[in-house]
C-alpha cells in the first residue's frame, strides 16, 4: 500500500498536470472525480488572480482570461500558504506567453497591478522609506511607496480598462515609452502615479538609501536639459506618498 | 511567519469561541493546492492528523473542532469509516466535533452510501457545532450523478431531514448555515434561519419532556 505522502503527490501532480489517470488508478477512484478537485483549485486560483489583475482582465476578457490563469497556475502553482501572495509572477509569464502576443503592453499592465495589489496589502505603520532634509524641510516617504519602470504607457491602459472606458482605449497611444511609476497605499486603496525622468531617478535614488545631494544628481543625469530642482519640486514634494515636515 | 504562527497571532487578535478547520489536506512538498482535498482513511493518515491536531492544539492553547469534508471520491485503501475516524481523533486529541449536515448527505449520494449510517460512531462524541449549507447537482461524463458542495442554493429537503436525525443524535446543537455563491434576498437566509431555529427549539422541548418523564 502507498505512504500517505505517496498519495499526496500523486494527487497534486494530476490536479496540477490535468493528467489524472495515474492518481486516479492508484486510489481506485474514477478520473473523473479527481477532475472535480482539480476544477476546483483552478477556479479558485484563476478568481484569486482576477481580483488581482482586474484591468488585464478586461483587456483580454473573461473566458480567455480564465485560460490564460489556468496555463499560468500550472506552469507557477502558489508556492506560499497565503493566497494574497499569490501571483507576482503573472507580469513575466505573460510577456513570454504567446496567445496574448499581440498585447506588449500587457505584461506591463500586469506589473503595475501586482505593485497596486502589494501596495493595498501593505501595513499602514512600516517606517518611512527615506528620512532626507531638504534646506531646512525634512521629507520621508510612506513606507508602502514603491516604483515600477514601464515600457509601454501601461498607467492610462490600467485607468481605462479599469473605468471600461472604450473610447478612452482606443485614443491611448501604445508606442513604446520608458514611463516610472509611483505606487502606493491610500485610506480607500493604491493610488499610482506617472513621474517624469527626473523624478523617478529623484525617488529611485531615495529608495535605494542615497542621501538629498545624490538623489539630486540622479535626478540631474536623467535628464540633463531639465532643471532638476523644478522637476522634484513641481512632482514630488506635493505628491501623496511624500510626507514634509520642518527639520528644526 | 509559519501558517500556525499567524493562525495564533489572529486568534489572539480576534479572540473567536471556536476554531475549526476540515479533515482534509492542500499543500505537498510546498505546493498549495488551493482546495480541500481527501485522505486515505488508513492508520498511519490518523496518527499524522492526530500529531497535526495536537500541534494546533498546543500553539493555539485551546481544543479546535474537526469538520468532515465533502468527498467526491473514495481510496481503496481507507480501511476505517469518516465518523470512525473523526471519533478516534476526539479521542486521541481531544478535539470537538464539527457536524457538517450537508456534507454527510453530498459524500453518501456520491459514494453510494447510506447518510444515516454516518453517525453511530460518533454518539457520545463531543459535536460543538452543526453546518448546512445548499449544494449543486451535476452529471458526469459517464452520465453518474455527482453532487458538489457548493454553498449556492438553499438547504435541500434531505439534509433538512438528516439534520432533525442529527440533532435527536447529538442534542440542540449551535447551527451555521452556509452561503458562499449567489446569495439571495435577506428574506431567504432568514426564512432557513427560522428553519433551523425551530428544529433547534423542537429538540429542546423533546428532550426536556423526556428529561421529565425519566
Amino acid at each position: 500500500m502507498p505512504a500517505l505522502r505517496d498519495y499526496q503527490r500523486a494527487f497534486g501532480a494530476a490536479l496540477l498536470s490535468g493528467d489524472t489517470a495515474i492518481a486516479a488508478a492508484m486510489i481506485g477512484a474514477s478520473p473523473e472525480r479527481l477532475s472535480i478537485h482539480r476544477n476546483t483549485m483552478l477556479t479558485a486560483l484563476a478568481n484569486a488572480l482576477a481580483l488581482t489583475y482586474p484591468a488585464v482582465e478586461a483587456l483580454v476578457g473573461p473566458e480567455f482570461f480564465a485560460q490564460t490563469a489556468r496555463a499560468f497556475i500550472q506552469a507557477e502553482p502558489p508556492r506560499a500558504a497565503l493566497l494574497s501572495l499569490y501571483g507576482g509572477g503573472f507580469a513575466d509569464f505573460l510577456a513570454g506567453y504567446a496567445p496574448v502576443g499581440a498585447l506588449p503592453y500587457l505584461s506591463d499592465v500586469a506589473r503595475l497591478e501586482w505593485a497596486v495589489d502589494r501596495a493595498a496589502h501593505a501595513a499602514n505603520d512600516g517606517s518611512p522609506l527615506a528620512d532626507i532634509d531638504l534646506g531646512g524641510t525634512r521629507l520621508t516617504l510612506v513606507p508602502s511607496l514603491s516604483l515600477i519602470e514601464t515600457r509601454y504607457p501601461a498607467e492610462p491602459i490600467w485607468r481605462a480598462a479599469l473605468g471600461a472606458d472604450g473610447d478612452a482605449l482606443s485614443r491611448i497611444d501604445t508606442t513604446p515609452i520608458t514611463a516610472p511609476l509611483a505606487i502606493w497605499r491610500t485610506d480607500d486603496g493604491a493610488s499610482v502615479s506617472a513621474l517624469g525622468a527626473a523624478a523617478g531617478a529623484f525617488l529611485t535614488e531615495l529608495l535605494a538609501g542615497g542621501d538629498a545631494e545624490a538623489a539630486i544628481n540622479a535626478a540631474a543625469s536623467a535628464d540633463p536639459e531639465g532643471d532638476p530642482i523644478a522637476a522634484i519640486t513641481r512632482e514630488v514634494l506635493p505628491a501623496g506618498f511624500v510626507r514634509l515636515s520642518s527639520s528644526n | 511567519m509559519d501558517h500556525l504562527a499567524r493562525l495564533k497571532a489572529l486568534a489572539e487578535r480576534i479572540e473567536p469561541g471556536l476554531i475549526s478547520d476540515h479533515l482534509s489536506w492542500s499543500a505537498v512538498d510546498g505546493v498549495y493546492l488551493a482546495d480541500l482535498l481527501p485522505l486515505p482513511y488508513t492508520e498511519e493518515a490518523l496518527a499524522v492528523v492526530a500529531d497535526n491536531i495536537d500541534r494546533v492544539q498546543t500553539a493555539l492553547d485551546r481544543t479546535i473542532l474537526v469538520e468532515n469534508p465533502s468527498t467526491y471520491l473514495a481510496f481503496a485503501a481507507s480501511v476505517i469509516g469518516e465518523s470512525e475516524f473523526l471519533a478516534e481523533l476526539a479521542r486521541r486529541t481531544g478535539c470537538g466535533i464539527l457536524c457538517d449536515v450537508n456534507n454527510i448527505y453530498v459524500s453518501a449520494r456520491n459514494l453510494g452510501t447510506d447518510p444515516h449510517d454516518w453517525f453511530p460512531a460518533l454518539a457520545g462524541a463531543p459535536v460543538a457545532e452543526i453546518h448546512l449549507a445548499g449544494h449543486a447537482v451535476r452529471q458526469l461524463d459517464d452520465g453518474q450523478e455527482i453532487r458538489i458542495d457548493d454553498h449556492g442554493s438553499t438547504v435541500d429537503p434531505a439534509v433538512w431531514a438528516l439534520y432533525a436525525h442529527a440533532l435527536g443524535i447529538f442534542g440542540p446543537v449551535p447551527t451555521l448555515i452556509e452561503w458562499d455563491t449567489s446569495i439571495p434576498d435577506f428574506a431567504v437566509l432568514e426564512d432557513e434561519a427560522a428553519q433551523a431555529q425551530s428544529m433547534l427549539d423542537c429538540q429542546r422541548v423533546t428532550e426536556a419532556g423526556s428529561a421529565r418523564a425519566a
